[in-house]
Protein backbone atom coordinates (compact mmCIF):
# COMPACT_ATOMS: atom_id res chain seq x y z
CA UNK A 1 0.00 0.00 0.00
CA UNK A 2 1.10 3.30 -0.42
CA UNK A 3 1.78 5.82 1.83
CA UNK A 4 1.77 9.53 1.49
CA UNK A 5 6.12 9.53 2.35
CA UNK A 6 6.61 6.65 -0.06
CA UNK A 7 8.68 9.14 -2.51
CA UNK A 8 10.71 10.03 -0.06
CA UNK A 9 12.29 6.15 0.08
CA UNK A 10 12.26 5.19 -3.48
CA UNK A 11 12.90 8.35 -5.46
CA UNK A 12 16.12 7.44 -7.05
CA UNK A 13 13.68 5.03 -9.51
CA UNK A 14 11.37 7.72 -10.69
CA UNK A 15 14.29 9.96 -10.85
CA UNK A 16 16.24 8.14 -13.46
CA UNK A 17 13.01 7.52 -15.14
CA UNK A 18 12.75 11.17 -15.08
CA UNK A 19 15.80 11.48 -16.46
CA UNK A 20 15.42 9.27 -19.86
CA UNK A 21 12.41 10.81 -20.04
CA UNK A 22 14.09 14.22 -20.61
CA UNK A 23 17.13 13.00 -22.70
CA UNK A 24 14.20 11.45 -24.71
CA UNK A 25 13.37 15.55 -25.29
CA UNK A 26 16.94 16.13 -25.85
CA UNK A 27 17.06 18.01 -22.64
CA UNK A 28 18.53 18.98 -20.12
CA UNK A 29 20.91 21.40 -22.19
CA UNK A 30 22.80 24.30 -21.07
CA UNK A 31 21.57 27.77 -22.83
CA UNK A 32 24.16 30.20 -24.10
CA UNK A 33 23.97 33.90 -22.55
CA UNK A 34 23.88 36.87 -24.80
CA UNK A 35 27.37 37.20 -25.78
CA UNK A 36 27.07 40.96 -24.55
CA UNK A 37 25.59 39.88 -20.99
CA UNK A 38 28.64 40.40 -18.69
CA UNK A 39 29.80 43.82 -20.56
CA UNK A 40 26.21 44.82 -19.78
CA UNK A 41 25.98 43.68 -16.59
CA UNK A 42 29.86 45.48 -16.23
CA UNK A 43 28.83 48.67 -17.03
CA UNK A 44 26.16 48.99 -14.33
CA UNK A 45 28.38 48.11 -11.52
CA UNK A 46 28.95 50.75 -8.73
CA UNK A 47 31.84 52.44 -8.73
CA UNK A 48 32.38 51.41 -5.12
CA UNK A 49 34.21 47.85 -3.50
CA UNK A 50 31.83 45.86 -2.61
CA UNK A 51 33.16 46.32 0.78
CA UNK A 52 32.96 49.85 1.17
CA UNK A 53 29.07 49.23 -0.22
CA UNK A 54 28.71 47.08 2.51
CA UNK A 55 29.81 49.52 5.19
CA UNK A 56 27.83 52.19 3.85
CA UNK A 57 24.59 50.08 4.08
CA UNK A 58 25.64 49.29 7.58
CA UNK A 59 26.47 52.66 8.00
CA UNK A 60 22.40 53.59 7.09
CA UNK A 61 20.78 50.67 8.65
CA UNK A 62 22.78 52.12 12.29
CA UNK A 63 21.68 55.79 11.33
CA UNK A 64 18.27 54.47 10.94
CA UNK A 65 17.85 52.62 14.37
CA UNK A 66 19.47 55.57 15.92
CA UNK A 67 16.63 57.92 14.42
CA UNK A 68 13.84 55.61 15.64
CA UNK A 69 15.44 55.21 18.98
CA UNK A 70 15.47 59.36 19.23
CA UNK A 71 11.72 59.24 17.98
CA UNK A 72 10.87 56.80 20.66
CA UNK A 73 13.02 58.62 23.27
CA UNK A 74 10.96 62.02 22.65
CA UNK A 75 8.37 60.00 22.65
CA UNK A 76 8.16 58.60 25.88
CA UNK A 77 9.54 61.57 26.98
CA UNK A 78 6.19 63.50 25.72
CA UNK A 79 4.19 60.86 27.53
CA UNK A 80 5.68 60.88 30.64
CA UNK A 81 5.34 65.05 30.69
CA UNK A 82 2.02 64.91 30.21
CA UNK A 83 1.00 62.15 32.81
CA UNK A 84 2.97 64.39 35.34
CA UNK A 85 2.67 67.55 33.97
CA UNK A 86 6.22 68.79 34.13
CA UNK A 87 6.43 71.91 33.76
CA UNK A 88 9.88 72.33 31.30
CA UNK A 89 9.86 74.13 28.22
CA UNK A 90 10.80 71.21 26.47
CA UNK A 91 8.08 68.91 27.97
CA UNK A 92 5.83 71.57 27.19
CA UNK A 93 6.59 71.72 23.47
CA UNK A 94 5.77 68.21 22.94
CA UNK A 95 3.14 68.56 24.88
CA UNK A 96 1.70 70.48 22.40
CA UNK A 97 2.21 68.67 19.91
CA UNK A 98 0.73 64.94 21.00
CA UNK A 99 -2.35 66.72 23.38
CA UNK A 100 -4.35 67.72 19.83
CA UNK A 101 -3.17 63.60 18.94
CA UNK A 102 -4.34 62.31 22.39
CA UNK A 103 -7.75 64.69 22.03
CA UNK A 104 -8.52 63.47 18.32
CA UNK A 105 -7.89 59.81 20.38
CA UNK A 106 -10.28 60.84 22.40
CA UNK A 107 -12.74 62.17 20.15
CA UNK A 108 -12.70 59.73 17.22
CA UNK A 109 -11.95 56.35 18.84
CA UNK A 110 -9.29 53.82 18.81
CA UNK A 111 -11.05 52.46 16.10
CA UNK A 112 -10.92 54.97 13.71
CA UNK A 113 -7.22 55.62 14.69
CA UNK A 114 -6.03 52.19 14.15
CA UNK A 115 -7.92 52.62 10.67
CA UNK A 116 -5.49 55.50 9.58
CA UNK A 117 -2.58 53.74 11.01
CA UNK A 118 -3.34 51.24 8.83
CA UNK A 119 -3.70 53.12 6.08
CA UNK A 120 -0.75 54.95 6.79
CA UNK A 121 1.46 52.08 7.00
CA UNK A 122 -0.15 50.79 3.67
CA UNK A 123 0.56 53.28 1.97
CA UNK A 124 3.94 53.52 3.03
CA UNK A 125 4.61 49.88 2.37
CA UNK A 126 2.81 50.85 -1.62
CA UNK A 127 5.56 53.83 -1.63
CA UNK A 128 8.53 51.36 -0.80
CA UNK A 129 7.54 48.23 -3.02
CA UNK A 130 6.98 50.89 -5.97
CA UNK A 131 10.15 52.93 -5.14
CA UNK A 132 12.13 49.85 -5.22
CA UNK A 133 10.53 48.50 -8.76
CA UNK A 134 11.43 51.42 -9.92
CA UNK A 135 14.87 51.11 -8.82
CA UNK A 136 15.59 47.48 -10.24
CA UNK A 137 14.07 48.63 -13.33
CA UNK A 138 16.64 51.56 -14.05
CA UNK A 139 18.61 50.36 -16.95
CA UNK A 140 21.75 52.45 -17.95
CA UNK A 141 23.12 51.10 -20.86
CA UNK B 1 40.33 22.15 -5.99
CA UNK B 2 42.57 23.98 -7.89
CA UNK B 3 39.06 26.17 -9.44
CA UNK B 4 38.00 26.51 -5.85
CA UNK B 5 41.35 28.22 -4.76
CA UNK B 6 41.02 30.45 -8.01
CA UNK B 7 37.60 31.47 -7.70
CA UNK B 8 38.30 32.62 -4.18
CA UNK B 9 41.09 34.45 -5.30
CA UNK B 10 38.60 36.42 -7.87
CA UNK B 11 36.46 37.22 -5.09
CA UNK B 12 39.23 38.31 -3.10
CA UNK B 13 40.04 40.82 -5.64
CA UNK B 14 36.35 41.50 -6.30
CA UNK B 15 35.68 42.41 -2.73
CA UNK B 16 38.41 45.36 -3.43
CA UNK B 17 36.86 46.72 -6.37
CA UNK B 18 38.65 44.89 -9.28
CA UNK B 19 36.06 44.85 -11.64
CA UNK B 20 37.53 42.76 -14.28
CA UNK B 21 37.98 40.02 -11.31
CA UNK B 22 33.95 40.22 -10.90
CA UNK B 23 33.70 40.30 -14.31
CA UNK B 24 35.94 36.55 -14.54
CA UNK B 25 33.45 35.35 -11.85
CA UNK B 26 30.24 36.69 -14.15
CA UNK B 27 31.87 34.38 -17.20
CA UNK B 28 32.57 31.57 -15.25
CA UNK B 29 28.84 31.77 -14.07
CA UNK B 30 26.57 33.37 -17.08
CA UNK B 31 25.09 30.32 -18.65
CA UNK B 32 23.99 28.70 -14.97
CA UNK B 33 22.26 32.45 -13.97
CA UNK B 34 21.16 33.01 -17.03
CA UNK B 35 19.44 29.48 -17.75
CA UNK B 36 18.19 29.49 -14.15
CA UNK B 37 16.28 33.03 -15.26
CA UNK B 38 15.11 31.54 -18.50
CA UNK B 39 13.54 28.74 -17.16
CA UNK B 40 11.61 30.80 -14.59
CA UNK B 41 10.82 33.46 -16.45
CA UNK B 42 9.71 31.93 -19.66
CA UNK B 43 11.46 34.72 -21.85
CA UNK B 44 14.90 35.74 -23.27
CA UNK B 45 14.20 39.25 -22.59
CA UNK B 46 12.97 38.85 -19.34
CA UNK B 47 16.13 36.30 -18.64
CA UNK B 48 18.49 38.54 -19.41
CA UNK B 49 17.35 41.74 -17.40
CA UNK B 50 17.07 39.43 -14.21
CA UNK B 51 20.34 37.91 -15.09
CA UNK B 52 21.70 41.79 -14.70
CA UNK B 53 19.87 41.95 -11.81
CA UNK B 54 21.01 38.71 -9.98
CA UNK B 55 25.06 39.67 -10.86
CA UNK B 56 24.40 43.18 -9.27
CA UNK B 57 22.81 42.09 -6.06
CA UNK B 58 25.48 39.53 -6.29
CA UNK B 59 28.39 42.20 -6.29
CA UNK B 60 26.58 44.65 -3.98
CA UNK B 61 26.15 41.81 -1.54
CA UNK B 62 29.56 40.09 -2.42
CA UNK B 63 31.17 40.84 1.41
CA UNK B 64 28.37 38.81 2.93
CA UNK B 65 29.25 35.58 1.17
CA UNK B 66 30.41 32.62 3.50
CA UNK B 67 33.76 31.19 1.86
CA UNK B 68 32.64 28.00 3.22
CA UNK B 69 29.73 27.29 1.13
CA UNK B 70 30.03 26.93 -2.66
CA UNK B 71 30.42 30.52 -4.87
CA UNK B 72 27.63 28.78 -7.47
CA UNK B 73 25.20 27.65 -4.52
CA UNK B 74 25.29 31.05 -2.74
CA UNK B 75 24.47 32.74 -6.57
CA UNK B 76 21.85 30.86 -7.46
CA UNK B 77 20.21 31.50 -3.89
CA UNK B 78 20.33 35.34 -5.30
CA UNK B 79 18.65 34.16 -8.58
CA UNK B 80 15.90 31.76 -7.13
CA UNK B 81 15.01 34.68 -4.72
CA UNK B 82 14.69 37.36 -7.31
CA UNK B 83 12.98 35.12 -9.91
CA UNK B 84 10.08 34.00 -7.33
CA UNK B 85 9.52 37.84 -5.98
CA UNK B 86 9.94 39.04 -9.91
CA UNK B 87 7.16 36.43 -10.37
CA UNK B 88 5.34 37.52 -7.46
CA UNK B 89 5.05 41.04 -8.36
CA UNK B 90 4.39 40.59 -12.09
CA UNK B 91 1.41 38.39 -10.82
CA UNK B 92 0.29 41.13 -8.49
CA UNK B 93 1.15 44.45 -10.30
CA UNK B 94 -0.55 46.44 -13.35
CA UNK B 95 1.57 47.74 -16.15
CA UNK B 96 3.48 50.68 -15.40
CA UNK B 97 5.69 52.74 -17.71
CA UNK B 98 8.92 51.40 -15.65
CA UNK B 99 7.10 47.90 -16.41
CA UNK B 100 7.38 48.62 -20.02
CA UNK B 101 11.47 49.54 -20.09
CA UNK B 102 11.38 45.82 -18.49
CA UNK B 103 10.93 44.75 -22.11
CA UNK B 104 12.92 46.76 -23.76
CA UNK B 105 14.75 43.37 -26.29
CA UNK B 106 18.72 43.57 -25.83
CA UNK B 107 20.95 44.68 -29.79
CA UNK B 108 21.78 41.24 -30.22
CA UNK B 109 19.44 37.91 -30.61
CA UNK B 110 21.34 35.47 -28.57
CA UNK B 111 21.23 31.90 -29.30
CA UNK B 112 18.84 31.36 -26.96
CA UNK B 113 16.44 32.76 -29.60
CA UNK B 114 17.30 29.55 -32.06
CA UNK B 115 17.63 27.14 -29.45
CA UNK B 116 13.68 27.57 -28.53
CA UNK B 117 12.87 26.65 -32.35
CA UNK B 118 13.54 23.13 -31.35
CA UNK B 119 9.96 21.58 -31.49
CA UNK B 120 11.11 19.41 -28.66
CA UNK B 121 12.93 21.41 -26.46
CA UNK B 122 9.70 23.98 -26.94
CA UNK B 123 7.53 21.30 -25.25
CA UNK B 124 9.38 20.98 -22.44
CA UNK B 125 9.81 24.36 -21.58
CA UNK B 126 6.21 24.88 -22.23
CA UNK B 127 5.83 22.02 -19.39
CA UNK B 128 8.17 23.56 -16.87
CA UNK B 129 6.41 27.20 -17.37
CA UNK B 130 3.08 25.30 -16.55
CA UNK B 131 4.53 23.98 -13.20
CA UNK B 132 3.62 25.98 -10.12
CA UNK B 133 6.70 28.71 -9.41
CA UNK B 134 7.81 26.70 -6.33
CA UNK B 135 7.85 23.53 -8.06
CA UNK B 136 9.67 24.96 -10.81
CA UNK B 137 12.29 26.24 -9.14
CA UNK B 138 13.48 23.00 -7.58
CA UNK B 139 12.89 21.03 -11.03
CA UNK B 140 15.44 23.80 -12.68
CA UNK B 141 17.79 23.59 -9.59
CA UNK B 142 17.71 19.96 -9.55
CA UNK B 143 17.84 18.52 -13.22
CA UNK B 144 19.08 21.76 -15.07
CA UNK B 145 21.73 23.55 -12.82
CA UNK B 146 22.34 19.80 -11.42
CA UNK B 147 21.97 21.17 -7.66
CA UNK B 148 22.10 18.01 -5.06
CA UNK B 149 19.00 18.01 -2.44
CA UNK B 150 21.24 19.95 0.16
CA UNK B 151 22.66 22.11 -2.16
CA UNK B 152 18.92 23.24 -3.31
CA UNK B 153 17.70 23.50 0.55
CA UNK B 154 20.46 26.41 0.90
CA UNK B 155 19.35 28.22 -1.94
CA UNK B 156 15.59 28.68 -1.75
CA UNK B 157 15.72 27.41 2.39
CA UNK B 158 13.26 24.68 2.16
CA UNK B 159 13.58 21.65 3.72
CA UNK B 160 14.97 18.49 2.13
CA UNK B 161 11.51 16.48 2.83
CA UNK B 162 10.01 19.52 1.09
CA UNK B 163 12.19 19.61 -2.25
CA UNK B 164 11.76 15.83 -2.55
CA UNK B 165 8.55 16.08 -2.24
CA UNK B 166 7.79 19.07 -4.85
CA UNK B 167 10.27 17.44 -7.32
CA UNK B 168 8.20 14.16 -6.96
CA UNK B 169 4.60 16.20 -7.35
CA UNK B 170 6.34 18.09 -10.57
CA UNK B 171 8.18 14.80 -12.27
CA UNK B 172 4.78 13.66 -12.38
CA UNK B 173 3.06 16.75 -13.51
CA UNK B 174 5.53 16.80 -16.70
CA UNK B 175 5.74 13.84 -17.00
CA UNK B 176 1.99 13.62 -18.01
CA UNK B 177 2.06 17.12 -19.64
CA UNK B 178 5.23 15.67 -22.27
CA UNK B 179 2.94 12.03 -22.83
CA UNK B 180 0.26 14.86 -24.54
CA UNK B 181 3.00 15.68 -26.98
CA UNK B 182 3.04 12.17 -28.37
CA UNK B 183 6.24 11.18 -27.15
CA UNK B 184 6.66 7.96 -25.48
CA UNK B 185 7.07 8.90 -21.76
CA UNK B 186 8.35 6.19 -19.09
CA UNK B 187 4.80 5.72 -16.80
CA UNK B 188 5.09 8.74 -14.37
CA UNK B 189 4.25 7.46 -10.84
CA UNK B 190 0.41 8.44 -9.72
CA UNK B 191 0.56 11.31 -7.27
CA UNK B 192 -0.10 10.76 -3.58
CA UNK B 193 -1.12 13.86 -3.03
Amino acid sequence: MRTRTKHLLDEEPEESTFRQTLAAFDEPQTLDPPPDLVARTSRRLPSDSPRVLMQRARMHRLVRILLALIILAIATFGAWAILVEAPMPAALAIQLILKPLLGTLGTLGVPLLLVGLAAALGSGLLLSRHTRTTNEVQVST
Amino acid sequence: MDHQVEEISLIEQALEGNREAFSQLMHNYAGAVYGLAYRMLGSPQDAEDASQEIFLRAYMHLARFDRTRRFSTWLLSIGSNYCVDRLRRQRYSWLTLDDVALVIPSSQRGPEGKAIDSEQREAVRQALQSLPDGYRLVMVLRYWNDLSYQEIAQSTGLTESTIKTRLHRARNMMAERLSHNGVDVCEPEPSTS
